[in-house]
């Protein structure tokens, strides 16, 4: 069987996925990055490997997220692509009559307009931290909710309290004061959710035509509470895919296949990746004032790439 | 005397030029770079635009290698740029610099006396050749930047047509003479013709409108118009610093390059609101009719004309179909945001062109 592999790792986490010509996904693997791109990658493929069947040929792999150009050295990838088009690729396939995507991860929170099957628009997240996953696991730790039962905890609101949401620090504080004068928890939690999705709408979605179907995804959209959210402040349904969590490794897949049809040949390393010895070290280049911080790949010992200036002295390596 | 201007991209050359035939010693800042941004900010109120913030920076490494004397535009506008020179001088003089502003601005009789004292005892004529030459000197630079940007894309090795640009400005850079000049132009151009390229590509074209100041340096915008060019894009863009000049200049005010922008701007603002507002929307017009395949929009944070800008582009997005990327560029902006928004954003536009269709194959 022919199969494609597609690696998303992103700065909470790094999920894996393998599809296969048909497009329909095998296997999957989300783990936590913990910091540790490279480690997370290799802990991923030996997992993934052993969910796979034994008769398997990787015919693609792909990479993506930000670690994408790391983890693209580091398996041989035949596509590095970012995430946006990775995510809107495999919201496009799995509905295919897709018009708005929202994704909301751990670091970031983005939006996609898709029309007629084409990316039309996006935009990110770019002042602040408010409106993605981080914010909520935060006030879920103030308020002692583990993050797994909050969604819950929010749907079993029903006059949820409203909680200012444009700024980690007004939301804290406003949380505190309403704690204080005896708001149940559940209202609180429902108002955060409300306060997140407010602050998505403005910040992400500011000036998009937000047209249905909306599909929902990234690892907040395990959140009921969001999902509920959203449809409230909407008005319609938004559908939260089957693989919410790793729609950009799965993308990423589709997309190491588009390649493939055109390059016919694989630059994947194979899952042996998972046993050599990477490291990365970086170094402050004195050359000029800028005093770049230059990172460099070591495969074995031997340095395989460099990035990291702005003068790309150091990005070409001598051969 | 020892004559210093902060940089705004190659815009230097011209002051730089006009002093060296005045007999005057100039000494540029040192190239803009982490320090430079480091200095600038340490020393500038939190809340004010990156702009002042650089070039503050640049001042102050000036002063540093022996300037002793500022040159800075000034007057009323075309936005917070004008008190620049105001604010840097208190901070300056703060800081305990000896040094001697002078400042140019709309005032034409007055700014001629000021030139007049910078000429030494040249005679009028001379200080008209001094002003053609450098003028023409940018001129050539940018002949120079425009060509690279139309051939990066094609260029076979990755780097080469930079490291070619970068010849061709260390050449230029050297003549301080008519003579001199025609022959590096001639020698720069070949430098630039002979980097190796493969013609058959086909690249996207795109439109950079913005803020003059952060399209014009590289090292603000974290050199946006090389990363998109060896992405495979054509640049375009409607700002120079020759065209800023010669706006500058009351007869050209009206008449100017910035009136075709103007004109096309028209069905969205009718009158200039500061900085280069009306440029970013008629050049954003002018490129959708001319068939772009999209714009980048570069701004400062908090620039107020910008803002504006972006409001406006929106609505020309919606009419004439073109995609727009806004980027807002700030002191702590780094690199990996900016790549993957543009990388996502030249795959949103080959998508788009080849009306590549998810799942397609």
């Amino acid at each position: 069987m022919n199969i494609y592999l597609g690696i998303d790792v992103g700065s909470i986490s790094t999920n894996l996925a393998v599809i296969d010509e048909e497009k329909k996904v095998l296997a999957w693997e989300y783990l936590l990055t913990g910091g540790r791109p490279i480690e997370a990658v290799q802990r991923g493929l030996k997992e993934i490997e052993k969910k796979l069947p034994s008769q398997v040929e990787i015919r693609g792999g792909g990479s993506t997220g930000s670690a994408r150009h790391l983890t693209g050295i580091l398996i041989g990838a035949d596509t590095v692509k970012s995430e946006i088009i990775a995510h809107a690729v495999a919201a496009s396939h799995l509905i295919p009559e897709v018009k708005t995507i929202f994704e909301i991860g751990g670091q970031d929170s983005k939006i996609i307009i898709v029309r007629d099957g084409v990316v039309v628009d996006f935009a990110m997240n770019t002042i602040c931290a408010a409106g993605t996953g981080s914010f909520l696991d935060h006030q879920a730790q103030r308020l002692g909710v583990p993050i797994e039962e909050f969604g819950n905890l929010a749907l079993q609101s029903k006059t949820p309290t409203r909680v200012a949401g444009r700024c980690t620090v007004f939301a804290e504080s406003d949380m505190i004061h309403k704690q204080q004068t005896g708001h149940a928890t559940e209202n609180i939690v429902a108002g955060l959710c409300q306060a997140l999705v407010r602050n998505y709408l403005n910040n992400v979605g500011k000036g998009k035509e937000l047209l249905p179907p909306v599909v929902f995804q990234g690892g907040v959209a395990a959140n009921k509470g969001m999902k509920a959210a959203f449809e409230e402040e909407l008005g319609y349904e938004v559908i939260v895919p089957e693989y919410y969590h790793v729609m950009g490794a799965i993308g990423v897949a589709i997309l190491a296949q588009e390649t493939i049809v055109e390059t016919k040949k694989t630059k994947f390393k194979g899952f042996e990746v998972s046993e050599v010895d990477y490291k990365t070290r970086s170094f402050e280049c004195t050359g000029c004032p800028n005093l770049c911080e230059v990172i460099e790949v070591l495969m074995s010992g031997e340095v395989i790439s460099r990035w990291g200036d702005r003068c790309g002295k150091w990005e070409v390596l001598e051969k | 005397m020892k004559i210093t201007f902060p940089h705004m991209g190659t815009i230097g050359i011209l002051g730089e030029a006009i002093f060296k035939r005045f007999g005057r010693e100039v000494i540029l800042p040192p190239k803009t770079s982490k320090r430079t941004l480091t200095l600038g900010s340490r020393y500038s109120p939190e809340f004010a635009c990156l702009p002042l913030k650089v070039t503050l920076g640049n001042l102050i490494e000036a002063l540093e290698n022996g300037a002793d004397t500022i040159l800075m535009l000034a007057a009323s506008g075309p936005c917070r740029f004008g008190y620049y020179a105001t604010l840097q001088n208190l901070i300056l003089k703060n800081l305990d610099y000896e040094y001697e502003l002078i400042t140019l601005d709309y005032n034409m009789p007055n700014n001629l006396r000021k030139l007049k004292r910078l000429a030494k005892r040249k005679n009028c004529f001379q200080i008209g050749e001094a002003f053609r030459f450098g003028f023409l000197k940018l001129l050539t630079m940018e002949k120079m930047e425009r060509l690279a940007h139309r051939i990066r894309p094609y260029e076979i090795k990755k780097g080469s047509t930079t490291k070619a640009y970068e010849e061709t400005s260390r050449i230029i850079r050297r003549t301080f003479s008519f003579k001199k000049l025609r022959q590096a132009r001639r020698k720069a151009t070949s430098l630039l013709r002979g980097v190796s390229l493969n013609r058959t590509r086909n690249p996207l074209k795109i439109g950079v409108v913005g803020e003059t100041y952060t399209v014009l340096e590289p090292y603000v915008n974290l050199e946006v118009e090389r990363k998109l060019g060896e992405m495979g894009c054509e640049i375009h863009r409607p700002v120079w610093a020759t065209d800023y000049i010669i706006s500058m200049l009351p007869i050209f005010n009206r008449w100017g390059p910035r009136r075709k922008y103007r004109k096309a701007a028209r069905p969205y603002l009718k009158q200039e609101v500061g900085g280069e507002c009306i440029v970013s929307i008629g050049g954003t017009v002018l490129y959708a009719r001319g068939g772009f395949d999209g714009i980048v929009h570069i701004a400062p944070f908090t620039c107020l004309p910008e803002i504006v800008a972006q409001g406006i582009l929106s609505k020309v997005k919606k009419e004439l179909n073109i995609p727009i990327l806004t980027l807002v560029l700030d002191e702590h902006t780094a690199q990996a945001g900016l790549v993957t928004r543009l990388e996502a954003f030249v795959d949103l536009l080959e998508r788009r062109r080849n009306k590549k269709v998810i799942g397609d194959r």
